[in-house]
């Protein structure tokens, strides 16, 4: 098994013109990544105009938490149990701006398992609010008339109980 | 496939989604309205797929989140507020609707804990019954156990709503068995969709009913949708008399199909058997199966891609000299499956840890005395 120390360093840039260096094993999780490194495109600083430094900054906590290896059984549940809890303390942010910046990060980066736990926090945090709410949150024009909006209410009548 | 934001998206399940373009094959597919039923229960949508694709190339808004990432968010929504969002917009009044969507959101969700439904049964001066089924049909047995000491001590509370109607409620299973008494938690109470139907079978959420031995629908409880099944051409339904009806689904064409056994004229004669497929909404008849039998004894169970039946050999001894009968919904062959004769007698079908188990009783008081049988 190779030491972390020993692995390849990979310099990400972000929007801002920060540079992060992240060893290579850690950042293949990223599939993007891992693409423009197979395809050889990661010999200077990666450029990752889509993300800002400080959600790279998460993301890069993120994946360099869930790249540790358990050494055991034993430690394999612990760890997991350790990944629950840091993915559910990860989601928790101050500002809901930073939520819908990471999941836009995980799906340019494609991390799956970042845009799983992002989209579902997103999930979690949209399910008792009201189409209003919904349609300011999410910028969606509503084009039903009237008229349509009420009939498309009345259909599903139970779900606004 | 294009995406529309510069091909910077980079596909992780590019299988056929329909974002951004027209193409072909997503097309068809979406336009099939039977692939599923919840595509089929929102039939009645009034916009074309191309306004769909028109409108989310034409309004991306980039300091928001894409609609694409929205999907994402929304697949991860539990049906409540997923129907709900149907009053968003035209675009998602359609984009909820469409084969696509509802494909991805059962895949999300389908590892969350299975639900329990119960039926309770409303007899004269409201005395009542239950009646138990798990929409992913497993553990079908334990749950009975807990639904009935949930009934024996939210019995008072269900009178006291003075219903002539059969009501039913939706548990999720890990609640029952943990806390049977969950008469504290506000369970809503909803009005069973058919009167005196029966439930045929399930599978994936879905519900069949058999309405007063004719006429067959398809229930979504989660949505709280019907469709009823049209007519069966080939016979006189007012000279037909519907034996059993067996629901599942077909993985290899990822369809939904219904068979249904019948008996024409009364007061006896030999078995008819039909096929519905929901993508196609037809009906066919089907080759009776190899080995005879006289009566159905338990509702179809659903394991696999097969359906299964017990059915009695013997008019005088219904539920001792059985056999399991079996048709496998990809290539509509019947099979069958022995049944150990010291087993007493059988009432049911059920599936345990993904096992189909067959149930027996001591007496025929209809109480479950638990699996006795593994396959």
């Amino acid at each position: 098994m190779s030491s972390s120390s020993s692995s390849k360093m990979i310099e990400l840039r972000s929007s801002d013109g920060e540079t992060f260096h992240v060893e290579e094993t850690v950042v293949l999780q990223s599939e993007t990544i891992k693409q423009m490194i197979d395809d050889d495109c990661a010999n200077a600083a990666i450029p990752l105009p889509n993300v800002t430094s400080m959600t790279l900054a998460k993301v890069i906590e993120y994946i360099k938490k869930h790249a540790e290896k358990p050494k055991d059984d034993d430690d394999k549940k612990v760890a997991e149990e350790d990944l629950k809890k840091f993915d559910a303390e990860f989601v928790k942010v101050d500002q809901e701006s930073m939520l819908f910046d990471l999941v836009r990060a995980a799906n340019y980066l494609n991390i799956k398992s970042l845009l799983d736990l992002t989209c579902q926090a997103v999930a979690d945090s949209i399910k008792d609010l009201s189409v209003e709410e919904v349609r300011k949150k999410f910028n969606i024009q509503n084009d039903f008339t009237p008229e349509e909006e009420a009939k498309v209410r009345k259909e599903n009548a139970w779900a606004f109980d | 496939m294009m995406m529309s934001n510069g091909g910077q998206l980079i596909r992780k399940e590019d299988n056929g989604r329909v974002f951004g373009s027209g193409h072909g094959e997503s097309r068809q597919r979406a336009n099939i309205s039977f692939v599923n039923l919840w595509s089929l229960f929102y039939g009645d949508c009034n916009l074309s797929l191309m306004d769909v694709f028109s409108y989310w190339t034409d309004h991306r808004v980039s300091n928001y989140i894409c609609e694409e990432l929205i999907c994402e968010i929304f697949e991860r929504l539990p049906a409540k507020p997923l129907i709900r969002s149907r009053s968003l917009s035209k675009s998602w009044y359609s984009h909820i609707a469409s084969s696509d969507f509802i494909r991805r959101h059962k895949l999300r969700h389908a590892n969350k804990a299975p639900k329990v439904l119960i039926r309770h049964v409303t007899y004269g001066d409201k005395v009542i019954q239950d009646q138990v089924i798990n929409q992913d049909i497993s553990h079908r047995c334990l749950c009975h156990l807990a639904c009935t000491r949930f009934l024996l001590k939210t019995g008072g509370r269900i009178a006291i709503q003075e219903l002539n109607d059969d009501i039913y409620t939706l548990h999720s299973e890990d609640q029952l068995l943990m806390y049977p008494e969950c008469v504290n938690m506000s369970v809503p109470a909803v009005k069973f969709p058919v009167g005196k139907g029966n439930i045929a079978g399930s599978c994936n959420g879905i519900i069949c009913l058999l309405n007063n031995g004719k006429g067959i629908s398809l229930w979504n409880p989660s949505i709280r949708r019907i469709l009823t099944l049209p007519d069966n051409p080939f016979v006189r339904t007012s000279f037909e008399t519907i034996v059993t009806v067996g629901f599942g689904f077909d993985p290899i064409i990822d369809n939904y199909k219904i068979v249904k056994v019948s008996i024409e004229n009364l007061p006896y004669t030999t078995h008819n058997f039909f096929v519905y497929s929901m993508k196609t909404e037809t009906w066919c008849a089907i080759a009776s199966p190899s080995t005879t039998f006289h009566d159905v004894v338990s509702r179809s169970c659903f394991v696999n891609g097969i359906l299964h039946w017990l059915v009695s050999c013997d008019p005088d001894d219904r539920g001792v000299t059985c056999y399991i009968l079996t048709f496998d919904l990809s290539t509509h062959v019947f099979g069958m499956i022995s049944v150990p004769d010291h087993l007493g007698y059988l009432t049911e079908l059920t599936v345990i840890n993904s096992s189909l188990a067959v149930v027996s009783s001591a007496d025929d008081d209809s109480y479950w005395t638990g699996p006795s049988l593994n396959f």
